[in-house]
């Protein structure tokens, strides 16, 4: 076929059975061609019934809902809120945390004591007798911080006397294991040691902690002795 | 012989209305597509029995791991990935070439000219996608959801695309008669927003990957909107074409069909982003999805009510006529399905259904027991009118469809019901905030619905043999048979209701 | 319908519309992010700042806000993975993992993911800034692997990937993962070169005969290495790790 009889604007219905006739269709397609047009009902139209009133109130409630649901849960569209509850937080009111005092080392020494020391030393302090030495009211807790620091950066082993008692057990060292992932949560766990159970003692700093670790550099666990003679009790 | 045509169809034709002419230039219409549309059809049977025998295998292998577990080539991951390509791009993209193509030449008055191309076309695309599938099969998956093609098919893909949809757009361009109708309007936009999907999520992913998670982002909103903007506008295309043409009445209404058309466009777009609820990106964008989720129960309800009016009255011709059987299964499971998409949008529901087998019910659902559906009505419209025969047996018909409605429930029913257990289970913690269920135990409850699965898989299996064996019945067969005196239903002996 | 150019731009502005507001607005917000350390300085004074935003004085004495930057000297998080740990992310890729493996681990309060121990924390954007192909996925028929590294590391971790990739019942029994034997090879007790052998308990049905051992396939050792690196142990100014 040409194109020129194509181009909108149609050609009038006479001129169908000459599209046809350039279609070459010989006698029995035709024929096939009739025994389908037989059934072919008649291309599809609309009807024009209006929208149902009620449907139309439904959407709009939707779209009130949505518009509400969008504001409310859009973290203010800021980049770095990835929960529903993200609150803007005015960085000018921001107070920096001030990892020395004791309102920041003690709960949460309390917290990593009883997830990881309570196993042995008990959540009260005690210990068990003549296994685990008893944290409360211990000179080994006691006076010169570097001596507990040293216990818990690097472990003790050997005999030991706490209270009079005679302990023979293996202190893990505590300054590479992955809950203390600081130096600030060893200072804060042994801070809450030496100010629980009635325990009154200075809190350690993380700074202390730092520069002894730094000090002692990388050794095995201590001894019972030689730890005396470094740090003695007092 | 023009004298003796008007007169014999003068006397033949049954109907009233604008008469003979329309006819004669469908029937023209017809034969422009005949060959292109035979080869679209042909590759996309082909097509599903091969993306069947992927899903099997992967059903199989997601209870019993042990399946075929020797080499790489059928390792799960490649399979399933196998199994989605070779439906989504072998099955659905051929079989909506050809309807899309069809249904806009007939609704434009407009036969395809050069149909040659189309051939081309057609033969470029379904090597690429044999190509592609091969690809994944063989180690070159690019493990992205819904583009898993190795990439240097994609250039043969975009190409063969490009020549396909240019017909749609021409036929638009010669259409006759100034009312354009609702289904043109949605093959127009979805010959439109594929390509640009499909352009934007392979150069942002594969070509120049953009940063970090604005990979997923893109390809959450490029593999919701094949579903959203290409494989659902077609389905509704031609639901809202076969619909009232074979009962021939009007659809109800012009202004809900207007509704549903531009609330689908505006808010399927959004939709996606509700893949990745709780997962690495801003919430606003999150929120955006599910807004755009749940605003979708608006075009659901227009096209369901639309649909529903129109149908209202004639449920015996919609149960005697193949095509109209799958074609309402199909448009309710629209409905169904949209409406249940809609709900897992929710936080409160995602928290429990996302990645569990929920979604991949839900999937099938979708892809499924709706656009499969409809597209299977579709051809059993439209190949009687290609190529002048009837189909050989309204008993094959019957076992298809009811092989295929019963096997996709089962699956829909196992699959969310087994998700929702497992999503439940993976959610559940004790007072002390410890997980009730070990991981291993949530698993193991999942398998015997996964088993339900592969049950569900062997009636698909049987329905699309049938419907393969159907389709290969009527184009071999030589000798015209009985069928010339009307067509075939699946109820009763009238001729009179068409079809 | 008879208004064809409204139809057209109906159809160009709707696709326009979600494209620039869903992938165009998150490149704009995410397209320039980059590592950071655990926490932000403000800009001006050098203080640590919690979160993302600083408040900076202006020479006219009023206050704006702005982001803050890396502190200096600190290491910067994530890191970009390297060698053999890039390799076995393509066979990751290849093999088709994550349709069963996530990526993402959802944040405290959604979902049970921290419960489960799958990561620290929340996964947030910039933990993904360096990968070229981000698998987040969307499936756990097996658990998330965002953050297998923080549970399964070292030797351990790396004799558990071999035995479980060689056969899933051996660590995991009931698992419904599929045997990677493809990633081994069966060879003579005490061949050359020397490498990893497969932990196997003895007499367990996939033990190889006696005198044989199972040892991986390059590909093996390097999605092994690519698991081994999936850490997320580190804090973000928008994402810290529990205190």
């Amino acid at each position: 076929m040409s194109t020129t009889e194509e181009r909108p604007g149609a050609p009038a219905p006479e001129d169908q059975h000459m599209i046809l006739e350039h279609a070459k269709l010989g006698d029995d397609s035709l024929q096939d061609v009739h025994a389908q047009l037989m059934r072919e009902k008649e291309e599809p139209t609309e009807g024009f019934s209006p929208i149902p009133i009620y449907l139309l109130f439904v959407f709009c409630a939707l779209t009130f809902w949505a518009g509400i649901y969008f504001e409310a849960n859009s973290g203010h569209f800021k980049w770095y809120a990835y929960s529903t509850d993200f609150e803007v937080v005015d960085p000018s009111s921001q107070v920096p945390i001030d990892y020395d005092s004791l309102d920041w080392l003690i709960p949460r020494g309390e917290r990593l004591y009883n997830a990881n020391c309570a196993t042995c030393h008990q959540t009260s302090g005690m210990g068990s007798p003549g296994v685990y030495p008893p944290l409360v009211d211990s000179r080994w807790v006691d006076g010169d911080p570097d001596r507990l620091i040293a216990i818990l950066l690097h472990g003790l082993v050997g005999p030991i006397e706490v209270k009079g008692n005679q302990y023979n057990g293996n202190m893990p060292a505590f300054g590479a294991h992955p809950a203390f992932r600081r130096d600030r949560d060893l200072a804060a766990v042994m801070t809450y040691v030496r100010n629980a159970w009635g325990n009154a003692y200075e809190p350690i700093l993380e700074s202390q902690v730092t520069s002894l670790r730094e000090e002692l550099g990388n050794r095995g666990p201590w001894d019972g002795t030689e730890i005396l003679q470094v740090y003695p009790l007092n | 012989m023009s004298a003796l045509s008007t007169a014999f169809t003068k006397a033949l034709n049954p109907y009233k209305g604008r008469g003979e002419s329309e006819q004669i230039q469908l029937a023209v219409i017809d034969r422009s597509m005949r060959g292109p549309a035979l080869l679209f059809l042909i590759s996309a049977v082909l097509w599903l029995l091969a993306g069947t025998v992927f899903a099997l295998m992967a059903a199989i292998k997601s209870h019993t791991p042990e399946f075929m577990a020797e080499s790489a080539f059928w390792t799960f991951g490649r399979v399933r990935s196998a199994h989605l390509n070779a439906m989504i791009y072998g099955w659905s993209n051929n079989v909506i070439f050809a309807v899309g193509l069809w249904l806009m030449a007939r609704l434009c008055r407009a036969p395809i000219r050069h149909g040659g191309l189309l051939y081309a076309a057609g033969v470029f695309w379904n090597i690429a996608v044999t190509v592609g599938i091969y690809g994944i099969l063989a180690g070159d998956m690019t493990s992205v959801e819904w583009i898993e093609m190795p990439p240097n098919v994609v250039p043969l893909l975009t190409l063969s695309y490009a020549l396909i949809a240019v017909w749609g757009i021409v036929s638009f361009r010669y259409r006759r008669g100034e009312h354009v109708y609702v289904s043109q309007w949605y093959i127009l936009g979805a010959l439109f927003w594929f390509p640009w999907l499909y352009f934007v999520s392979q150069t942002m992913i594969i070509f120049a990957p953009a940063r970090g998670v604005i990979q997923p982002i893109t390809n959450w909103w490029f593999a919701h909107n094949v579903l959203g903007l290409w494989m659902t506008p077609m389905g509704l295309a031609a639901a809202y074409y076969l619909i009232p043409k074979v009962l021939g009445k009007p659809i109800h209404s012009y202004y809900l069909s207007i509704l549903g058309f531009w609330s689908l466009a505006l808010f399927y777009n959004w939709a996606g982003v509700h893949h990745l609820i709780g997962g690495p990106i801003p919430v606003w964008l999150q929120t955006a999805g599910i807004v755009g989720s749940v605003m979708m129960v608006i075009p659901v309800i227009v096209t369901a009510v639309n649909h529903h009016l129109t149908v209202v009255g004639e449920h015996s011709a919609v149960w005697k006529s193949p095509t109209l059987r799958f074609v309402v299964f199909g448009a309710m499971s629209y409905t169904l399905v949209s409406l249940i998409g809609s709900t897992m949008s929710l936080r409160d529901v995602n928290e429990i259904t996302h990645f569990t087998h929920f979604t991949v019910g839900h999937a099938h659902h979708g892809v499924y027991a709706f656009f499969t559906m409809i597209m299977f009505g579709a051809i059993y419209f439209m190949l009687p009118r290609l190529i002048y025969r009837e189909w050989p047996s309204a008993t094959l018909i019957r076992i298809h469809f009811w092989c295929c409605a019963i096997g996709i429930g089962v699956m829909l029913v196992g699959l969310h019901v087994g998700g929702w257990i497992q999503g439940m289970q993976l959610n559940a913690v004790t007072e002390d905030g410890v997980p009730v269920y070990t991981f291993l135990e949530v698993m193991q409850n999942t398998r015997p619905w996964l088993m339900s699965r592969s049950f569900s898989g062997i009636l698909l299996t049987i329905g699309h043999l049938a419907f393969a064996i159907n389709f290969a019945w009527i184009l071999l067969r030589v000798q015209p048979g009985p069928e010339a005196s009307g067509p075939t239903l699946l109820q009763g002996e009238s001729v009179g209701g068409g079809k | 319908m008879k208004n064809l150019p409204l139809l057209f731009l109906g159809i160009f502005f709707c696709i326009a519309f979600s494209w620039t507001g869903i992938v165009l607005s998150s490149h704009v917000q995410l397209g320039a992010l980059e590592p950071a350390t655990e926490q932000y300085v403000n800009p001006n004074t050098g203080d640590a700042i919690t979160g993302v935003m600083a408040s900076v004085e202006k020479e006219d004495g009023s206050s704006i806000q702005v982001e803050g930057v890396p502190a200096p000297g600190e290491t910067l998080h994530p890191q970009a993975p390297v060698g053999l740990a890039q390799q076995g992310k393509q066979v990751y890729i290849s093999l088709g993992c994550m349709y069963c493996h996530s990526q993402q681990v959802r944040h405290e309060g959604f979902g049970n993911d921290i419960a489960r121990n799958w990561g620290l924390r929340g996964s947030v954007a910039r933990d993904y800034v360096l990968q070229d192909r981000v698998l987040l996925g969307t499936m756990r028929t097996g658990p998330d692997l965002a953050a297998v590294g923080n549970r399964l590391f070292d030797a351990a971790g790396r004799d558990w990937h071999h035995s479980h990739l060689w056969d899933p019942t051996i660590t995991s029994p009931g698992s419904l993962m599929p045997s990677f034997r493809f990633l081994y090879e069966v060879r003579p007790v005490g061949s050359k070169p020397d490498k990893l052998v497969v932990n196997i308990p003895n007499g367990h049905p996939s033990a190889p005969p006696p005198g044989y051992e199972v040892v991986p396939t390059a590909e093996g050792e390097a999605l092994v290495e690519y698991l081994l690196s999936l850490r997320v142990d580190y804090s973000l100014p928008e994402a810290q790790l529990p205190e």
